[in-house]
């Protein structure tokens, strides 16, 4: 790797927003940021804005039992594209890491990506609720975030046990709140649209009393929680006061909950079908208003093979990709300051995901350079044919979008050009 | 392609339910013809495609069919071979590929017939999907209705029993306010929709309220799981509330009809010798079927105006 250099670009970090040109050493570190650098290399980044990478807290990318919706290298070819240079793998069905052989299998996967890719464990058996994994063991393997909902979520005590236990091995338990114990067969939001539809709904109410029980039990126990994909304003308020109460907890909220709202379904297209669901005009526009109170923006990228999401609405698997759309969503659809948007899709979830000392923060000499490089102004619109996903199926399908990746460096070595991932070689 | 279907009453608006409503009154004439058959649609194919088990429906699809001399295809596809993996896509495209020119799905997840269009150019009709629509039931019951009651504008409706789950009501509903009438939804809270404030219609719970001010008390079918689910505690109770007993049909209106989409429950939606009260249309309901199906199909299908109807000859 020679030395290169970032001309003429806007860098902006926790430290404030300022002209420079950004150095990269030959061993993919920053240098030196200022003015009138010069390098070997020169990428011509004028008018864009220079920033760290962004962390993405929860995207599916597959695993040994499935590689038909996406695989490591195409959900990561997917991840950079978007800008991200870190992603937390998330297990869902049949991909399961509740043992520490799985989660070292689903590790040495990840030495394919083409991002630092952080493998999460379950902190249940199967990645149903009623057992607890041995936490100590996986831990052991260097896994420190673990998912552990698993429907239905009603068993209290291993819940409680769960979140006690965790507590010796400092890890954060990744809930997602969406249990069917109230609308077993809902797959769309409940309200006028779903009767109009005749589509079983899926109340608000059922994520919030989830998010209420949780972190109930969250306070009760001082476990460390991070909730996933927040659909609702009153979820938001619950975490609140309970963060106000002294709860560790984070939360975050998915770029599809914010821009695209229940009516699409009218259409009946299975691309619409995420859980938890699309919500109401109304509801988005208060979950916005609390959005500075939110730990983060993730995608919730989840992949389907496309002609499962072709079947009809109620058959259709659960599921939308994310990656190369969530900062195009988020410009376009938070009326927030760009560092804002910063702050929730780069510094604080590489907080959370633990690894703020590579990723996100500060941009200072000496750190590796794991750079995102963007258009904040410049509108596209999303063609699921072109994305760099397995999956081309994607809940933003012609949507327009504001803002747009085109360069995307990962210790140093520039894997996205002008929009275009690299030939890596695989 | 055409641009035409029948997939909700949407698609066809107060106009098109006039028209269909009209064209049924010529294809009435041919249904009392010594042969009942007409060429209208001689060289035409029409797939009936039904992912949900229907006797009655297919039986009327297919009998309208062959009163038009269309040609129709039979595929009755079991929950099996969605198992099996056949997508919803291949089998369109398959059936696309044979050369139909119109396609009648039943399907037990809502929206079906409104994504047929993205792999076929065939005209769709939906003959029931999930809990959503029903169009050609909507429009025989407004057949039926106009025909015992001369017109629907003015009256009175009320729709009674499991809403929530009725697909024959939300298409009722939409045809009936369509054509002028007005439209309460009886039954309990467990079995109406979370939410209809932009329906148009009145709601309650009290079925005693409004039988005595009603010109079609249009009694739905209860499903018999529904009382395992706890939607209501038996369907003892049930009858007590919402059946339509002797009793409550004798505090009807004069001038007033008995309705049902069939197959009936007797004893429970209604009682036991209701079908055969003098002032019930469900049999009419059933024959005048036929004839709104063959309306949709020469409405999608033939020359479409009433004023030529072309090949409308008798054989």
């Amino acid at each position: 790797m020679s030395e290169l250099l970032l001309q003429g670009g806007r860098v902006l970090d926790k430290a404030g927003d300022r002209l420079a040109d950004v150095l990269i050493d030959d061993e993919g570190r920053i240098a030196e940021i200022g003015k009138g650098l010069k390098g070997k290399e020169t990428l011509d980044v004028q008018g864009k804005i220079v920033s760290s990478g962004f962390v993405d807290l929860n995207a599916y990318l597959g695993g040994p039992e499935d590689q038909l919706s996406e695989t490591i290298i195409s959900g990561t070819e997917s991840a950079v594209k978007g800008g991200y240079t870190a992603v937390v793998a998330i297990s869902r069905n049949p991909v399961v890491a509740d043992n520490a052989s799985s989660v070292k299998a689903l590790i040495e996967l990840s030495e394919e990506a083409l991002c630092e890719t952080i493998v999460s464990g379950s902190a249940t058996l199967h990645n149903d609720a009623g057992t607890m994994s041995p936490l100590g063991e996986i831990s052991d393997a260097g896994v420190k975030l673990f998912s552990a909902s698993g429907p239905p979520l009603t068993d209290f005590e291993t819940t409680r046990r769960i979140m006690e236990y965790s507590q010796k091995y400092d890890i954060t338990l990744l809930y997602s709140c969406s249990n069917s114990y109230l609308s077993p067969k809902g797959v769309m939001n409940e309200g006028a649209v779903s009767s109009q539809l005749g589509i079983p709904g899926i109340p608000a109410v059922a994520e919030e009393i989830e998010v209420f029980q949780l972190s109930q039990l969250a306070l009760l126990t001082g476990a460390n929680l991070h909730f996933q994909q927040i659909s609702t304003a009153k979820s938001i308020e619950i975490i609140n006061e309970a963060k106000s109460n002294g709860a560790s907890i984070t939360c975050e909220v998915s770029p599809h909950h914010i821009s695209l709202d229940e009516s699409f379904i009218t259409s009946f297209d299975a691309r619409y079908k995420v859980l938890p669901p699309l919500r109401s005009k109304q509801e988005i526009a208060s979950v916005k208003e609390l959005i500075t109170s939110v730990d983060a923006i993730a995608t919730g990228h989840s992949p389907c093979q496309d002609h499962l999401k072709q079947q009809a609405f109620a058959d259709a698997p659960f599921g939308t990709t994310g990656l190369e759309a969530a900062l195009g969503a988020s410009i376009m659809h938070l009326d927030i300051p760009l560092k804002e948007i910063l702050r929730l899709m780069s510094w604080s979830p590489a907080e959370i995901a633990g690894i703020a000392e590579t990723h996100g923060g500060d941009l200072v000499p000496g750190r590796p350079a794991n750079l995102a490089v963007f258009d904040p102004e410049a509108t596209w619109v999303v063609k699921g044919d072109q994305a760099a996903s397995k999956c081309s199926v994607t809940a933003f399908e012609d949507i327009e979008l504001k803002g747009l990746v085109s360069h995307t460096l990962v210790n140093g070595k520039l894997v996205v050009i002008d929009g275009v991932v690299q030939d890596h070689g695989r | 392609m055409t641009e035409n279907h029948i997939r909700g009453i949407d698609d066809l608006g107060k106009s098109g339910i006039e028209e269909i409503l009209a064209l049924s009154d010529h294809f009435h004439e041919v249904s009392t013809r010594r042969i009942p058959k007409v060429p209208a649609l001689r060289g035409k194919t029409i797939a009936l495609l039904f992912y949900e088990d229907s006797t009655r429906t297919r039986l009327s699809f297919e009998t309208a069919s062959k009163r038009l001399s269309a040609d129709s295809l039979n595929f009755s596809i079991g929950s099996s071979s969605v198992k099996k993996g056949e997508s919803l896509r291949d089998t369109i495209e398959t059936i696309s590929a044979m050369g139909v020119d119109a396609i009648v799905v039943r399907h037990g997840s809502a929206g079906v017939p409104w994504m047929l269009p993205r792999w076929t150019d065939a005209a769709v009709i939906n003959a029931g999907d999930g809990s959503h629509e029903h169009p050609t039931q909507a429009l025989l019951d407004c057949y039926t209705i106009r025909k015992n009651l001369g017109e629907l504008n003015g009256k009175r409706i009320a729709i009674v029993g499991d809403i929530k789950h009725s697909r024959v009501a939300r298409s009722n509903v939409k045809a009936f306010l369509a054509l002028g009438a007005s439209v309460t939804l009886v039954g309990p809270k467990t079995l109406m929709p979370f939410n209809t404030d932009d329906w148009g219609v009145e709601t309650t719970d009290q079925f005693d309220s409004v039988i005595g001010d009603s010109d079609v008390l249009y009694m739905l079918r209860m499903q018999l799981e529904r009382q395992q689910k706890s939607f209501v505690p038996s369907l003892r109770e049930y009858a007590k509330e919402y059946g339509l007993s002797d009793s409550r049909a004798q505090s009807m209106k004069p001038e007033s009809l008995i309705m049902h989409p069939g197959p009936m429950n007797r004893g429970v939606e209604v009682s036991s010798n209701i079908k055969e009260h003098p002032k019930s249309v469900v049999n009419n309901q059933v024959a005048n079927g036929v004839i709104i199906r063959m309306s949709a199909l020469y409405y999608l299908l033939g020359a479409g105006s009433i004023t030529k109807l072309e090949g409308f000859n008798d054989e």
